[in-house]
This record gives C-alpha cells, structure tokens and sequence, in this order.
C-alpha cells in the first residue's frame, strides 16, 4: 500500500489542536479535581437523590412528550404542503438558538400567573404553572424538542418516497404505511434526535430556573442543583459535575455503534 | 374486465393525451422516449399521481372520474406494481416484501407469510424468502418484485420499465417470466419501457407515446411494417423519410428518392428503407441502381459482426452492413461516401 500524501497545510495542526484542548482540557481537569473519596457520601444524601430523580424523571417525561408531538409535527412539515411550512419550521427550531433565560422569560409571559393564558388556567381550573414540576418539564420541551423535530424533519425530507408509495400501491392504509415503511426508514434519524432531545433536555438549566424556580424536590434539577452548590461546597459541585459527565458519556457508548453515525453525519 | 383510460394532463413540457382501453389477459406496452409521459401514465392509471381530467376504470369499477369526483385511494385498487427501481422494501426480507400485500389488505402474518411463501415457490425462488434485498442480484430482485405484484390476485398490473435496470441475461429470463406469469392471471396488464425487444416480445399490443400523445398503436409486426414516425422507425431499426410524393418520386427538401412500385396517392408520404437495403461505395457507382447520392459519415457504431453508419447531408440515413464490407471500402468517420439503394427496396406509405 502506497502512503497517500496528505494534502492538509499541517499549520492546520494548531488551531485544531487548540481547538481538542479546548473540549478535553475541562473534562480533564474535572476528572482530576473531583473529590473521589466523598463520592460515596455525596451520593446518598437526600438533596443529590431527589436532584438526580427529578431530573431523570422530567427528561424522560419531556423526551416522551417530545416524541408525542415531535413525531407528528415533523412528519408535517416535511411530507405535506403545509402553506408557510418553512416559517412554521424556523419558529418550532428558534428556541435551539435562543439564550434559554430569554426562553424562561417568554414562557413566563405566557404561562405566567398575571399572564393572558396562566391567568385563564389559574381562573378556570386553579392551576398555575410556574415553579411547579410540570414548569420544568415544560421548559425542556421548549429547548430540547426542536432537536428532535429538525433531525427528523431532514431525515424525512432526505428519504425517498418510491418505498412508500410502493406499500400504498400493495396496499397498505396511511397508518400501516406510516409504521412500517416511513417510520422505519429514518430509524437511526428518530433515536439520534431522541437521544440528543434527552441531553439537551437533562442538562437544561436557564430556562428551568427562569420558568421553574428551584424548589427542593420540585424543580431543582440536577444542573441546578450544581450551580447552587458551586457557591458554598464546590467540591461537592465538582463531585456533581463528574456524575453528569459519566452520564452523558454512558449513553453515547452505549449507543456507539448503531446509532452514533446519525447524530455524528454518518462518519463512524 | 377491461382496463379503460382517459387522461388529459398538463405536464409542463407538454400535454399528457391518452386514451387506452387493456383487454382481461391483454398485454399493452406503452413505449416512448424519455419525458413522454410514461410514468406520468402509469402513476395516473395507478393513483398516485393526479390524471388532470379523464376518467380512469377497471370493467365498472371506477377509480377515477374528474366530472363526478369518484377517487379510488391507490391502496384500494388491488394493484399488482412492478416500480422502476428500488422496487423492494429494503428493511424487509424477501418473505415480507411478497407478504405485504396480503397483510396490509388484512390477512394475519401466519396466513400471508404461509401464502407468500407458496407463491415464492411457484416462482422458484423459495430458497431467497429469509435474504434481504440488498443481498440479491438485479435479476432475483426483479423475479421477487414480480411475484409479489402477482400475489393475490390483483385486478391490474403495472409494470414500469420491468427490465431497464437488468444487464443482459437477466433481462431475457424476466422477459420470459412476465409472459408465462401474465398469461396466466388473465388481468389486463399495462407496460412502460423504452426497450424495444420489451415492446416485441411482451406486447400483443404496442402504444407509442410522444410528447404525451399516442402516435401509433397496433401489434409489432404492424409498426414495423409501417411505422408512422421517425422515433418507432428508429427504434425497429427502420430508415423512415417524410415527404411529397408524385408519382414514382418522393421529395424530402433538397433530396429525391425514387421509391418502388406503390398505389399511394401523390402528397405527404413516407418511405421506409431497411438499413441492410442500402449500399456504400467510395466512389460514384456504375450500373442499376436508380437512387445514387453522395453523403458524410457522421457515425460509425460497430456491434460483433453488424456496423451501423449514420449517413448525413442530405438526409439522415441508417446504413447497416458488415465489419469487412465497411473495412473494404476503406471510409471512416468524417468521410465522404456515395450510397445507392433499388428503388424497389424503398417502399411507401401514407403519411
């Protein structure tokens, strides 16, 4: 086998090394500085278990809800002529490049007690939304679904139609059609937006804290919990920080092999 | 029943102007060159494209009809379709793909996996049921798509461009598959190719489409002996010339072709000449023949022992003869050439 020359500048060698610093260093250092030995007791102690709950428990629910809503809106917008769907598009996609205190504050404008529809759900049914589980879950929504909705959306509108068409033609109904030929063809596109809606979802914190407060329990997720940690008990923090990182990098091994090509642009 | 099809669509490009009637057990290829509006056909007859206005019906079940707004969705029509490429489900083995049809229309996985598998066998191709699509060659894939437009016993079938994608073998063998298969379901059976040994040995009829319109219909001894333009005589291999005739004369433009003995009135007429019915020469010939014209070779194409050269100025004219006749009279491409023809090889019809 002949050595292929590289045709690169290798001056490109710095920036980009620079650039892997920038990402490894943190973790690196994180790693280092945790302080392993409390490890045991940082995770039994009632505040960390009710962090680590609720925020499992509300990205699930978020991820569940995201796929509810996701999965239509997506199939929407890349298989029919929606009038306007570009538009419909860009607004269902905004809040992925909003600063999410921006999201908190207009959830809260919407949804807030004096708000127009807080004030109606707080008049008609006593229910009000703000500081409360469901505020949290919904200010995930708000962040992470987007995720899920322009994977999808690209994948749909990548797909070939023949396959679909085909099942019409020998046969099958819209539903059938739907989960046994569109479904499966963007599989690998439906799970890497699922697992990317989960992550946003599990680390999200700007919204949450605008939107959701962080009521011990209630609405104190996890990235809350460690910012608020940070200011008295940093190694505490640190110890916190290092149970998240450990848990992002378990499911991307996990999904390594099958599935990782999708969120990565097919290259293994 | 019969296959009966109107349709008046606007294509962009063109109007798509169709009307066909498919016999129960009739084969009818649709031929044409590419953008005619074959697929645009096919997709109509089938519901998955729009038919403009017209009228679409399968003996008196009517499946579309623009002035009563009837629609039949296409997974009600009980199609047997062949696709143009990628025709399998790539996700499903071979067994599902043929099972499919059977359980969408509401069979029970057991019964449909049970019925395909049979039908699998009728084919031959049993030992295939557990490979994936992908794994299999153009010609078992093509096999396993026709068996499965015929599982089930479809009310029409449509068949688009059923061996383009096939190299040569193969195309022979699913030639002869889709006779023996059609003939027995005794449905009427709709073709689109631009393959014309599809047209001739499939079709008992064969419609040739251009530009959206049928410009002639009739079995393939029929276009043959007199095909009506330049496109069907091309794709028979037959020379064809436009133009006036008076009398033992026919005049295209600048060029004069005495043409056989006929009973065609003078007027717009068209002469066909077989390109083996023609002769080339390096110099002008001596002797019988009545029509002697110098031309350019514009191409030369050589397939095993045949050459075809395309002979223009005046006329653009199909030559065919063999390698060692070119090679002795010493022309290539580019070159001067006299041609001679009997005027009782050049035969007319009306135009």
């Amino acid at each position: 086998m002949t050595r292929r020359r590289n045709v690169l500048p290798r001056v490109l060698l710095v920036p980009a090394g620079i650039a892997v610093a920038l990402f490894s260093l943190p973790i690196v250092a994180l790693i280092a500085r945790a302080p392993w030995a409390e490890l045991g007791s940082i995770l039994t102690t009632g505040d960390t278990r009710r962090a680590v709950g609720l925020s499992l428990i509300t990205s699930l629910v978020t991820t569940g809800i995201a796929l509810v809503l996701g999965v239509p809106l997506a199939l929407m917008l890349a298989r029919t002529r929606l009038p306007g769907r570009r538009i419909i598009l860009a607004v269902c996609t905004l809040s992925m490049v909003l600063p999410p205190v921006v999201a908190g504050v207009a959830l809260l404008s919407v949804l807030g007690r004096r708000a127009p529809i807080g004030r109606l759900l707080d008049d008609w049914f006593g229910v009000s939304i703000p500081f409360t589980g469901a505020a949290v879950v919904i200010a995930q929504l708000f962040v992470a679904m987007p995720f899920l909705v322009i994977t999808l959306e690209s994948a749909l509108g990548a797909a070939d139609r023949g396959p679909e068409e085909t099942a019409r033609a020998l046969g099958a109904r819209p539903w059938r059609v739907l989960a046994t030929v569109t479904l499966p063809s963007v599989r690998s596109a439906l799970v890497a937006g699922t697992v990317l809606t989960w992550a946003r979802a599990i680390g999200e914190f700007g919204a949450t804290i605008t939107f959701a407060g962080n009521l011990p329990g209630v609405t104190r997720t996890l990235p809350t919990e460690t910012y608020l940690t940070l200011q008295n008990d940093p190694d505490r923090a640190l110890m916190l920080a290092v149970i998240q990182v450990a848990v992002c990098l378990g499911v991307l091994v996990a999904l390594r092999r099958r599935w990782t090509p999708a969120i990565t642009g097919g290259r293994p | 029943m019969t296959l009966a099809i109107s349709v008046r669509r606007d294509l962009g490009t063109h109007h798509l102007e169709v009307d066909l009637e498919v016999a129960d057990g009739e084969r009818l290829v649709v031929i044409g060159p590419n953008g005619a509006g074959k697929t645009s056909l096919l997709r109509g007859v089938a519901g998955l494209d729009p038919i403009g206005s017209g009228r679409v019906a399968f003996g008196d079940e009517v499946w579309d009809d623009t002035t009563t707004g009837a629609h039949r969705p296409v997974e009600a029509r009980r199609l047997g379709i062949v696709p143009q490429r990628d025709a399998l489900l790539a996700h499903l083995t071979v067994l599902d793909n043929v099972a499919y049809g059977p359980r969408s229309r509401g069979l029970s996985r057991h019964a449909a996996r049970r019925l395909a598998h049979d039908e699998l066998e009728r084919f031959g191709i049993a030992h295939l049921a557990a490979a994936r699509p992908r794994s299999l060659s153009g010609g078992e894939a093509q096999r396993v798509a026709i068996a499965r437009a015929l599982i089930g016993e479809p009310s029409v079938l449509l068949l688009d461009e059923p061996t383009s994608a096939l190299d040569l073998s193969a195309k022979a063998g699913v030639r002869a598959l889709l006779a023996t298969a059609t003939t027995a379901l005794a449905r009427p059976a709709l073709i689109v190719t631009h393959d014309a040994v599809d047209a001739l040995t499939l079709g008992d009829r064969i419609a040739v489409l251009e530009e959206g319109r049928i410009t002639q219909i009739g079995s393939g001894r029929e276009l043959a002996a007199a095909p009506r333009t330049a496109y069907v005589a091309e794709l028979l291999g037959i020379n064809l010339i436009r133009g006036s005739l008076r009398g033992s004369v026919l005049t295209s433009g600048i060029f004069e072709l005495t043409v056989g003995a006929h009973e065609v009135p003078s007027g717009e007429a068209i002469a066909t000449v077989r390109p083996r019915s023609i002769s080339l020469h390096r110099s002008r010939p001596e002797g019988s023949p009545r029509n002697v014209w110098r031309s350019r070779i514009n191409s030369i194409d050589r397939t095993a022992d045949r050459v075809r050269v395309r002979l223009v100025d005046p006329v653009e004219i199909v030559v065919e003869l063999t390698s060692a006749g070119l090679d002795a009279i010493g022309v290539g491409e580019g070159d001067e050439v006299w041609a001679s023809v009997k005027a009782s090889e050049v035969v007319v019809t009306g135009g």
